[in-house]
């Protein structure tokens, strides 16, 4: 009974999911591209520590998470397995927190739960909020796929298989 | 996901795997042209537009005696989760004393009237749907608050509505996780005493349902609930109650600052 329930009032989520698109300044599969900005990682696989966030020319990945978030914290075995699948000359994988890094909460505190959570490409924070503003994110994980010409074609919420996040990175046009 | 009966669509709770989506509340058509006016610190628009038609000329008092709106934000687009209960724009923020444990000391929801506008929302420590999310939201208020230097203008009080679990170190350890600070007065955590005065002052006052519920297994939730945060400026009057959905992310920070701005 109360699984019903549950679905059904997921289906009435999703549909004001879809009019809430309208609201935000990129949504997905319009033309529209996105500038990319630059940022620095809290943690990098390798010695560059900074970022073009879309890059051009490469279709990205983006996570968005937070520390306390339960379901963030079990897709990171998910998110692994597609950081171990792509091809990273044609895939920029990130994850980007909005937490408040460096105020209340500490840049260690998240490359710990980063650490702990077998974390191994880029994770940032969205200093100012800029991301998270302009894609409207009200919820943690969030999922979005740019393009490689930086166009916003996929954002959702919740846990994805790794099939399917790969998918859509194919769908993206890797 | 959850549904109450009643005039309330509740909190939606989709396990793990599938969330909701925020629609943008904001009507931001502009901070008020009194935001260019410098206000003395503590000084509400309203005391000061108050003053100002007495002492002013007749031309500048009738234009401002126009602006007899107590709220800065716009009323918003009402959600059809907002009940009956719930304050809104331009209601007078409900006063009721609850204690505030990590302070050691009893606060009323209204006790910094004339001193900070207040933020609250509805929570139990032990959800990791929505709650983590809404006083995340407040979290952030906060941090940016410290970090831009007007702590002092604001106050984030989270109410409990599960005080038999929500002991010191429940509301300690859920506050730290979402990034607030907890021992700042600019934190309040509000725990009622028991059940029953948690939904004489939740459900009676500020018009949020809540029901506990029997989890059929670990990811269910112990209550259902409605998702709200309330934004009250410092004359206690409501501005907003973002109630139903989680709202955008950045949305109750910038309507807090809207409002800071147009108070300063």
């Amino acid at each position: 009974m109360r699984r019903r329930t549950l679905i059904a009032g997921t289906a009435g989520c999703l549909g004001l999911g879809v009019g809430a698109w309208a609201a935000f300044r990129h949504r997905p599969g319009s033309d529209a591209t996105v500038e990319p900005v630059t940022i620095d990682s809290l943690w990098a696989p390798d010695e560059d520590e900074t970022l073009q966030l879309p890059e051009t020319g490469r279709v990205t990945l983006l996570e968005f998470f937070a520390t306390w978030c339960t379901t963030c914290r079990s897709k990171m075995p998910i998110l692994a397995e597609v950081h171990e699948s792509i091809d990273e000359t044609e895939v920029q994988m990130v994850s980007l927190t909005f937490e408040p890094v460096g105020t209340t909460v500490q840049p260690e505190d998240v490359i710990d739960w980063w650490d702990e959570h077998g974390g191994t490409w880029h994770v940032a924070h969205d200093e100012g909020l800029h991301f998270t503003r302009e894609l409207g994110v009200a919820n943690v994980p969030t999922t979005v796929v740019f393009d490689s010409e930086n166009r916003l074609v996929h954002q959702s919420v919740g846990r994805h298989s790794r099939d399917e996040l790969l998918g859509l990175l194919d769908d993206a046009g890797t | 996901m959850y549904s109450l009966q009643g005039n309330e669509v509740q909190h939606q709770i989709a396990h793990t795997d599938v969330a909701y989506i925020g629609v943008s509340d904001n009507h931001r058509a502009g901070v008020s042209s009194l935001n260019t006016m410098t206000f003395p610190a503590r000084y509400s628009r309203r005391a000061f537009i108050g003053g100002l038609a007495v002492t002013a000329s007749g031309a500048i008092a009738g234009c401002l005696g126009q602006d007899d709106d107590p709220t800065v934000l716009s009323p918003g687009e009402l959600s059809p989760a907002e009940g009956a209960g719930i304050p809104r724009n331009g209601d007078e923020l409900p006063s009721v004393q609850v204690k505030s444990p990590l302070h050691e000391r009893t606060v009323s929801t209204d006790a910094f009237v004339g001193e900070r506008h207040v933020l609250l929302t509805y929570v139990f420590t032990r959800c990791t749907m929505a709650c983590p999310l809404l006083a995340a939201a407040l979290a952030m208020v906060q941090a940016d608050a410290i970090a831009s230097g007007y702590e002092d203008d604001i106050v984030c009080m989270p109410i409990t509505f599960d005080p038999g679990y929500d002991d010191d170190e429940q509301l300690r350890t859920f506050s730290d996780a979402v990034g607030a600070d907890p021992d700042r007065e600019s934190w309040h955590f509000l725990r009622p005493d028991d059940p029953t005065h948690a939904e004489e002052i939740v459900t009676g006052n500020f018009g949020i349902e809540f029901r506990e519920t029997e989890p059929e297994d670990e990811i269910d939730m112990p209550f259902m609930h409605t998702s709200a945060i309330t934004l009250a400026n410092v004359d206690g009057i409501v501005e907003r109650t973002y109630a139903g959905r989680v709202p955008e992310t950045t949305t109750v920070l910038d309507d807090t600052l809207e409002v800071v701005q147009a108070f300063e």
